[in-house]
């Protein structure tokens, strides 16, 4: 009755960011990044990315409710790079190796069909 | 066919008992299964219903009316003037209109609001005119009856699928339930104790007690015996005291103390208990009957008592009876063993819905017939009289029809006449689902009040064993009480009496009133009683049971009729009476099965059905007290020479309802009775219903499969999410969204549109261009039509009522506008469902109004909060619904459509939900139907598993778990239950469960190894601690923990399960 | 602000690919992109679903909701929904999702006049623009009937369902098809199964294996629920016939330990080998779902990437930021 809309789960309400940054007031380099309307599709990819950097100390993903429809990101990083930094970087590499796999995808899907 | 069959037995039995056995063939157990579906085909699953109603209605009424006292209307004034019914009969179903009498089918009672009645009419003989002549009048309408669906009057009876179809009924609906005002409306079996027979029992001051409730068409009396300060006496209503015994047996006619002495036996026991009354009996001066008569006339008028028969004033045989009801308690009172037990089921009868009728219809008949004959007096009276008299225009049939109505609708069965006013005798048919329904009118009540705290009637009674379901009962206060007939149950309605009596004359019974007092308790006989009534004496009891049964296996008395040899009461009792529960069962001669594996086949090919098998002597009726001289055999495997019977399929015992439960011989039998309790929860119009992958034959039977009520889930067993707590569950999204547990709700709404109401088409309104937003649905006749979606708020019906007077009504044809006030009615619904107009009825109610019916549906998918339940008790609210893509899957793609917590199996032992689980999945992958019917598979290690968990129930622990109390009151306290302990566990005070759970419950100090973490014991030589597993006293610690806690390790142990305590310095 | 990039270079291996299957190997890349790409797969990959239906005349058993339903969960061709546009931000129509940038419209029409019962099935859905969107069985007769050599058999394709009419009942409607995403409702997913394993990683130890009795063995081997290892007819060792029916049940490594041989097997799953199943609804073809799906996973992260605004936003703390973040800038 009460339930939300389904497309709330989706749609980015107007007036708000799609990221929002928030630093840590205790701890350098430390941040937060609230990521509206998305979920462990793009949070683990991200955390896992993230962990690559070896300047990151820490990076991890809440979804702080179900009916929530946003993810927290935490990263952390060293003083040789800064959180909006790592993050800016892992999406980046996500990107390109994205594109990687798209064409080494469609590259396979021509030699297949081609094959057979 | 079955009698030469029977001698041939008979004529074969001298032969060698070797040879025999070696001549038997070969014991194969026959598939007997296919008896039941031909069982049920012929008997309904409603046929007690049926039977009882259809007796009431071809035989009972008719002696209703031709009992003596009823027969006859003859007016006080003149007695030359009388009415006298000759014969009466049940119609069809019909309704009046406009003066033309039509069929009624039940759909439109239901739709109109009105009774599905029949018309009962009399042929009458009476005098008319003047002079006085007498004429004959046939067909004189005298009542509108109800009339039970399915019945023989009724109009579905015999009907096939396709014209039931089309009058609008459900062919798989079992009918057995009367329709009134619109709503159906269901008798619901009656138990009570046996009436005219000898129930010992103990009343509540301890006192033995043999008591008699006889019931006949003329009177209903209740005679007590009991023995105060060691004399016996009497209590009957019509007097106002006790009257001692020996008083009663003078008044008889028995003067003779000595015969008084001889009728209840010589030895000298009897007679010494006897003596204080004989003695007080002469202290009072009463030597002679007209002495006793005289002492009881100061009490109350002539003395009636007990059933027996009293022929010119003999009151011999009254004096017998008494004379056996006395021996009956003086034995009770030297050996408590013969106490009756009132909760033993052959004690019962059922009261069916012809007999209830038949009694309500009883006394209304006579109710009409008295305020005929007042009104007939008051005529005659009358000095004037312009026209004829006509006696039938007196006879007025509302009495009977609105009495019926009355009781049926309100369920009030108040007949002063029987003193008898009771409340709840109907309930509104279930219909949340199909077996609710079904389970509803196999449903016995109890007489006893619900709130008594007693044990015994609540108990599991061995003789229920087939008769009546050992799991479905409810819970609460009702439990044990309510009970549910068995799959097999029948339940009698009466049979003649008389043809039997003769008969058992004949088989060599010596008359009672031939017999001597001395003679009564003779060593070398037995007493026959027949239904309750003393016939006389048998020397060979056993051979006189034989043929009787023989006879009754020929078919040559009903079938129903029962011969019960009780060696302890050295008694032959016969009962024909209705209300037994008995079940057929097959008959063994020596333990091998009359039914052949040729006659099953015959029975598969239609070349036979269940009757012949009755009429053939291969099946026959047992009812709980003949049961007691029957030797059963579960399977035909089992059977011996002594096994006189084999069952036909064991999970018969269980009832409608439980026969649903797959495998629930695996489960904790409490388990199955929640189910049961379960199944009308949240069903209302499935959208996919779907057949269990794992069927019982109970539900091919029931037809459940071709009416599903629930769906077929992939379901994983796993914690997650933490939405899952406390049997919560957790749902997939896309298997809502793709229909699953969709269902559709139906509403009803209905309005009368009185004379002075007008509905109009809704206006134009002038001001913002088009209607109102509310009126958009409606119609061009005023009234929303099908198919529109409706939002709160939403008028229906726009309705006017008059604001003027009635007068002003009658003179002006057209009122104004200004003179009606706007009465619409609204569709009250919550905001955010989406609900539509499925179905509107127009019809007249019966002060010619026009009624107006809506059905409003709204089609619901699952949300958080909704409650589903498992066939096995398992109930939970879905917790979360979560997206497919958050769900787990496994490498072949298998996404489950619902995750349910693991933690919900441990504390159920619903062993057989998980065989469920594995049946449906081997189902699912070899895509067939499976059965999972109790009692279906060899028994393996579950069965071995039971019965450990029996030994834990029997366990102390029950005492102790209950002393967790809450501090609230010292007297009684509250228990501070597993909830309540999850609160404090989730707020964390620690301390407090601490206190709770361990100090102030039960603490114990406990010597715990701390080498191997079992419990050890305090050695009180050693005045050390021991652990009897090391063989040492050196590592072992004293710790407190509560006594449950340290009992549940020792039963863990018990079932090989080591737990193990490990100790860390604190 | 330009770092090292810790960038990978996934590897694909298709082994079998029909157009609504396709089994393929993902290498040199971790669980969390391989269930990335499932759970777009899953419930973001647009495709094309009934949404809105007007019913005009409804005289069969089924009501009008439960119609609606039905046909909502027809899989419809939707090879162009990834240009179309979704109709709550469609321009062109307001929102409405009456236009042919956001929407296709269908009609259906049937009444049964035979004595017969007659089945309402998607083949009676008529298209506005068959080209676009029309229901899979639809279109894969169509494509059968350009192709000669197709497997493709009409006689035992008989379309989806509805609901049945008896004489005298009619079913008239119109509908409209619109862009959505399985996330929204699952109507509009295009997989019907999306599945990843990990590759298994199986060692006999060999030496441990031998001192089994080929009785032992053959118990050993079949107590694995699914067909793993098979014994050698020949040299009658145990081999690994098929590691991916491997279901990670570790039936055998308790069988193992039960016989008294720890370790006779080691099993390891590999960390970063995936192999994937994909199985279409039809609306899109199974290759192509995997290339929407990369797209669109590339899309969202470039959604989520920080707005200029945001990093103005900290540049704001100025040099205090600048000050603590030290020389990296």
């Amino acid at each position: 009755m009460n339930a939300p809309d389904r497309y709330e789960r989706f749609v980015v309400p107007e007036g708000t960011k799609k990221v929002s940054y928030d630093r840590d007031t205790k701890i350098i380099n430390a941040a937060s990044f609230t990521i509206e309307r998305e979920d462990h599709t793009v949070g683990n990819v991200l955390r896992m990315q993230l962990h690559k950097d070896p300047n990151v100390l820490f990076a991890g993903y809440k979804l702080p409710h179900p009916l929530q429809y946003k993810i927290l990101v935490r990263i952390h990083t060293t003083s040789q790079s800064s959180p909006m930094q790592a993050y800016n970087q892992a999406i980046n590499d996500l990107d390109k190796e994205l594109s990687h796999l798209k064409s080494v995808f469609e590259d396979e899907v021509r030699r297949h069909s081609r094959d057979f | 066919m079955a009698v030469p069959d029977e001698d041939d037995t008979s004529k074969r039995i001298p032969s060698p008992v070797s040879m025999k056995s070696l001549a038997a063939p070969v014991k194969s157990a026959v598939d007997k299964y296919q008896l039941l579906p031909e069982f049920l085909k012929v008997r309904g699953l409603v046929k007690q219903h049926l039977d009882s109603f259809n007796y009431f209605i071809n035989c009972e009424i008719k002696k209703i009316i031709h009992a003596k006292d009823n027969e006859r209307i003859v007016s006080d004034i003149n007695p030359k003037i009388y009415l006298k019914f000759l014969d009466i009969y049940v119609e069809s179903p019909s309704v009046e209109e406009d003066h033309i009498r039509e069929p009624l089918i039940p759909q439109r009672c239901r739709l109109s609001d009105t009774t599905y009645a029949a018309p009962v009419k009399v042929d009458i003989e009476y005098t008319r005119g003047n002079p006085i002549q007498t004429e004959i009048k046939k067909g004189h309408v005298i009542a509108n009856m109800p009339i039970m669906l399915r019945s023989r009057r009724c109009v579905l009876y015999g009907m096939d699928d396709d014209e039931l179809a089309r009058l609008g009924e459900c062919p798989l609906d079992p009918g057995g339930y009367f329709i009134v005002k619109g709503t159906e409306k269901v008798l619901m079996i009656q138990e009570q104790l046996s009436k005219n027979r000898i129930i010992i029992d103990t009343d509540k001051k301890g006192r033995v007690s043999a008591s008699v409730t006889s019931s006949t068409h003329e009177r209903k009396s209740k005679t007590v015996i009991v023995m105060e300060k060691e004399r016996i006496y009497l209590q009957l209503n019509q007097f106002t005291k006790l009257i001692p015994i020996m008083v009663i047996m003078k008044a008889m006619g028995m003067e003779s103390d000595q015969e008084v002495v001889q009728m209840v036996g010589r030895d000298p026991r009897y007679s010494g208990l006897l003596l204080p009354s004989i003695q007080e009996c002469a202290s009072e001066r009463i030597y002679t009957q007209y002495q006793a008569l005289e002492f009881l006339e100061k009490k109350v008028v002539k003395s009636r008592f007990t059933n027996q028969k009293v022929h010119q004033g003999d009151f011999y045989p009254k004096c017998i009876y008494v004379g056996v009801m006395l021996r009956r308690m003086l034995e009770a009172i030297l050996n408590a063993d013969t106490i009756d037990d009132k909760d033993y089921v052959g004690n019962k009868r059922l009261e069916l819905s012809g007999q209830l009728i038949s009694l309500l219809f009883e006394d209304l008949f006579k109710t009409m017939s008295s305020a005929a004959k007042k009104s007939i007096d008051e005529a005659l009276t009358k000095a004037s009289r312009s026209s004829s008299m006509d006696i039938s225009l007196h006879l007025k049939k509302d009495w009977i029809t609105h009495g019926l109505e009355r009781a049926i609708s309100t369920g009030n069965w108040d007949v002063k006449r029987f003193k008898m006013n009771r409340k709840g005798m109907t309930q509104v048919v279930s219909r949340l689902s199909f077996i609710a329904a079904l389970g509803h009118m196999t449903r016995i009540q109890p007489q006893f009040e619900k709130s008594r705290k007693v044990s015994g009637p609540r108990a599991l009674q061995p003789s229920q064993w087939g008769m009546l379901c050992p799991c479905d009962t409810p819970e609460g206060e009702a439990c044990g009480l309510v009970k549910n007939l068995a799959l097999m149950t029948h339940v009698t309605t009466d049979e003649e009496e008389s043809p039997l009596i003769t008969l058992c004359y004949s088989l060599g019974v010596e008359d009672m009133s031939l017999l001597s007092a001395e003679e009564l308790h003779s060593v070398n006989s037995y007493l026959v009683m027949f239904n309750g009534l003393i016939l006389g004496k048998h020397r060979l009891p056993q051979r006189f049971a034989n043929g009787m049964r023989k006879l009754r296996r020929a078919g040559k008395i009903g079938e129903f009729v029962s011969v019960f040899v009780n060696e302890k009461q050295r008694c032959v009792y016969l009962a024909s009476d209705g209300g037994r529960v008995c079940r057929p069962l097959v008959i063994a001669d020596k333990g091998v099965s009359r039914i052949k594996e040729h006659h099953m086949k015959e029975l598969r090919d239609g070349a036979r059905v269940f009757d012949d098998f009755l009429r053939e002597g291969l099946i026959e009726y047992l009812d709980v007290n003949e049961e007691n001289n029957a030797l059963i055999a579960l399977y035909e495997g089992e059977a011996d020479s002594k096994t006189t019977h084999i069952e036909i399929e064991p999970f018969t015992i269980l009832g409608v309802c439980a026969g649903l439960i797959p495998y629930p011989h695996h489960n904790q039998s409490p388990r199955n009775t929640y189910q049961l309790c379960r199944m009308d929860t949240l069903l209302y119009l499935l959208v996919y219903p779907q057949r269990p992958l794992l069927t019982t034959k109970s539900i091919e039977l029931v037809g459940y499969d071709k009416l599903g009520a629930g769906q077929n889930a992939t379901v994983a067993v796993m914690s997650y999410s933490g939405y899952d707590i406390e049997d919560a569950i957790v749902m997939n999204k896309s298997s809502l969204d793709r229909g699953f547990g969709r269902c559709i709700v139906m509403k009803k709404v209905s309005a009368v549109k009185q004379a002075y109401d007008r509905i109009i088409m809704p206006k134009m309104s002038s001001g913002k261009g088009g209607l109102d937003s509310h009126m958009q649905i409606l119609d061009t006749d005023g009234i929303a039509s099908p198919g529109e979606i409706v939002r709160p708020l939403d008028i229906l019906i726009n309705k006017q009522s008059a604001t003027v007077s009635r007068d002003q009504l009658i003179s002006h044809k057209v009122l104004p506008d200004s003179a009606y006030k706007f009465t619409p009615v609204k569709h009250k619904g919550t905001e955010g469902e989406t609900t539509v107009v499925d179905r509107v009825a127009l019809f007249t109610d019966k002060d010619q109004n026009m009624v107006i019916k809506f059905m409003i549906r709204h089609t619901r998918r699952p949300e958080v909060g909704d409650k589903f339940s498992s066939r096995h008790g398992q109930k939970g609210v879905c917790g979360t619904i979560v997206q497919q893509e958050d769900f787990p899957f496994s490498e072949r793609g298998i996404c489950p459509d619902l995750i349910m917590n693991p933690h919900g199996f441990p504390s159920r032992m619903t062993i057989g939900k998980m065989i469920e689980l594995l049946g449906g999945k081997a189902g699912v992958s070899c895509g067939r139907f499976h059965y999972g019917s109790a009692f279906g598979e060899p028994s393996g290690h579950a069965d071995r598993v039971e019965v450990i968990r029996y030994h834990r129930v029997s366990s102390p622990s029950v005492y102790i778990h209950g002393t967790y109390l809450l501090p609230k009151a010292k007297t009684y306290g509250l228990r501070l239950g597993e909830m309540e302990r999850d609160c404090l566990i989730a707020y964390g005070a620690s301390m407090l469960i601490f206190e709770r759970l361990m100090i102030s419950s039960d603490p114990f100090k406990a010597q715990v190894c701390r080498k191997c973490g079992l419990l050890g014991y305090y050695h009180h030589s050693l005045k050390t601690g021991f652990c009897s597993m090391c063989k040492s006293g050196e590592n072992v610690s004293t710790m407190k923990l509560p006594y449950a806690c340290k009992l549940l390790f020792q039963e863990l142990q018990a079932m090989n399960i080591v737990p193990r305590l490990q100790l860390t310095e604190h | 602000m330009e770092g090292i990039s810790y960038q990978r270079f996934p590897k694909v291996k298709i082994r079998e690919m029909k157009d609504d299957y396709l089994k393929f190997e993902l290498r040199e890349t971790d669980a969390s992109m391989a269930n990335a790409l499932r759970r777009v797969m899953l419930a973001e990959v647009p495709t094309l679903a009934i949404d809105l239906v007007e019913i005009e005349v409804n005289s069969t058993v089924l009501n009008d909701e439960f119609i609606a339903h039905r046909l909502g969960l027809i899989p419809l061709t939707s090879d162009r929904a990834m240009s179309m546009r979704f109709s709550r931000d469609c321009d062109a129509c307001d929102g409405d999702g009456q236009c042919e940038f956001c929407s296709v419209e269908f009609t259906l029409n049937v009444r049964c006049t035979s004595d017969h019962t007659l089945d309402v099935t998607s083949t009676d859905l008529r298209s506005s623009d068959p080209t676009i969107c029309c229901p899979v069985d639809v279109a894969a007769r169509a494509t059968a009937a350009l192709d000669p050599n197709s497997a493709y058999d009409p006689s035992e394709q008989r379309g989806i369902i509805i609901v049945k009419l008896r004489r005298g009942q009619e079913l008239r409607l119109r509908a409209i098809a619109r862009k959505g995403i399985g996330k929204d409702h699952a109507k509009w997913s295009p997989a019907a199964t999306v599945t990843f394993m990990y590759e298994p990683d199986i060692h006999i130890n060999e030496d441990l294996m031998e001192t089994l009795t080929l009785e032992e063995k053959r118990s050993w081997v079949e107590s694995s629920p699914t067909k793993v290892f098979d014994i050698d007819p020949n040299t009658q060792q145990v081999v690994v016939v098929d590691p991916e029916a491997y279901t990670y049940d570790d039936e055998v490594i308790k069988k193992a330990e039960a016989m008294g041989k720890p370790g006779l097997v080691d099993i390891n799953a590999k960390e970063d080998s995936f192999i994937f199943t994909v199985e279409s609804t039809g609306a899109i073809k199974a290759s192509q779902l995997v290339i929407n799906a990369i797209e669109i996973l590339r899309q969202k992260l470039d959604a989520v990437r920080l707005s200029l605004d945001t990093e103005e936003c900290d540049e704001q703390f100025g040099e205090l930021g600048a000050h603590l973040r030290g020389s990296a800038v």
